[in-house]
């Protein structure tokens, strides 16, 4: 990662749930639009729901802050369409580990404060 | 077909031509996509009605979102044309009011001149005179008037409110050293004339003609300049507001992007 790209994903921080889901949705390998939905709504325990507007807006505004790429499309396994796939770069990688690393410290200091999660919610 | 997969079809041709609504460029970009990922969705929706809600919800939000980063990116272009626009409209009217005023001296230079030169050669004042007394407030037609060295009236053709006005002294004292000054005299408030004042051997000339009918048509020119540059304004800044959606104008992101 060049220096300019380590500045850009400092300037990133803290990220808005959107990208913040996005990238941890890609955390684990390359996705599809759909899919990313789908982890996002997955990962966000019912509470986050993005269209595909939302999406493929905030993918743009992170593709071009460097923090996915998009990678060569490829064949469904249903069908003949191909499909756009994206994945973390370094940058992205590296401002989903410092969003990790703050919202866990943001946790660390409510827990320390006495501050319940309301019930119902997981702890 | 049942019921529910016409209402997923309907759903997702609505989606598809809502999406014509989105900047051009995006919906190029991403428009295939957004219409798989609308069609999956409601694929696996138990309630295409909701899915179609929460898709409408989507749509405009986003939209909202993409309308509004590429507005703040176009500002410029918004303001150089408007500054040009009004740049036009000011010089269209500043030049027509020139035309104007300037036309407004005609015949008032050739009166004034040709009674300086006959005063000149000789002939009595009262000679050079229109025989025709005119009401300077409410009459368009010129009158002349000739003043001594002094600046004192010594016969006139023209009269407001029975008398003979005088103009300030300051415009004898440039026409002593300036030979000729036309300018805009106003003898009493409400009443405007456009002057011509030249110097002779023996005093001063002056023909003047009311500028009511001059001043009526500069407020309609000024009028119509105004409409023309509200109406390019709202024009321009409608075109500048809806070019996104037909391609019209490339949004730095998607560059970035390319």
């Amino acid at each position: 990662m060049t220096s300019h790209d380590s500045r850009q994903s400092q300037e990133l921080n803290p990220l808005t749930p959107a990208v913040f889901h996005i990238l941890l949705a890609l955390a684990e390998g390359r996705k599809h639009g759909y899919a990313i939905m789908k982890e996002v709504e997955a990962d966000g325990g019912g509470f986050l729901r993005m269209g595909p507007g939302t999406l493929y807006g905030s993918l743009q505004r992170m593709t071009a802050a460097g923090l996915v790429e998009e990678t060569e499309t490829a064949d469904e396994a249903d069908g003949d369409e191909r499909r756009r796939y994206y994945q973390l770069t370094s940058a992205g990688r590296k401002a989903l580990n410092g969003e990790t690393a703050r919202l866990r410290q943001a946790l660390s200091a409510a827990k320390r404060k006495g501050v319940a999660a309301p019930a119902g919610t997981a702890r | 077909m049942s019921r529910q997969s016409e209402l997923r079809r309907a759903i997702l041709a609505a989606y598809g031509v809502s999406l014509y609504l989105y900047p051009a460029e995006f919906r190029e970009c991403y428009g295939a996509e957004l219409k798989r990922c609308a069609r999956q969705m409601l694929a696996e929706s138990r309630s295409p009605f909701h899915t179609a809600l929460l898709l409408a919800e989507d749509w405009f939000r986003s939209l909202m979102k993409e309308y509004f980063g590429m507005t703040l990116n176009r500002i410029p272009q918004l303001a150089i044309l408007l500054m040009l626009t009004t740049f036009v409209a000011g010089t269209a009217v500043v030049i027509s009011q020139q035309v104007l005023r300037l036309s407004a001296n005609d015949p008032q230079i050739q009166l004034a001149e040709d009674a300086a030169q006959r005063l000149n050669s000789g002939e009595d004042a009262a000679s050079v005179i229109p025989d025709r007394k005119v009401d300077m407030a409410a009459s368009l037609a010129p009158f002349v008037i000739v003043y001594d060295d002094r600046g004192r009236p010594v016969t006139s053709s023209g009269s407001l409110d029975g008398l003979t006005p005088t103009p300030p002294r300051g415009v004898f004292d440039f026409v002593r050293s300036n030979a000729e000054e036309q300018l805009t005299w106003q003898p009493r408030p409400g009443v405007r004339i456009a002057s011509v004042v030249v110097r002779t051997s023996k005093g001063f000339v002056v023909a003047g003609r009311n500028m009511r009918e001059v001043e009526i048509r500069k407020d309609k020119i000024t009028d119509l300049a105004i409409a023309g540059w509200l109406a390019a304004s709202i024009a321009l800044t409608v075109l500048w507001l809806v070019t996104p959606m037909f391609g019209g104008s490339r949004s730095p992101q998607l560059r970035t992007n390319a």
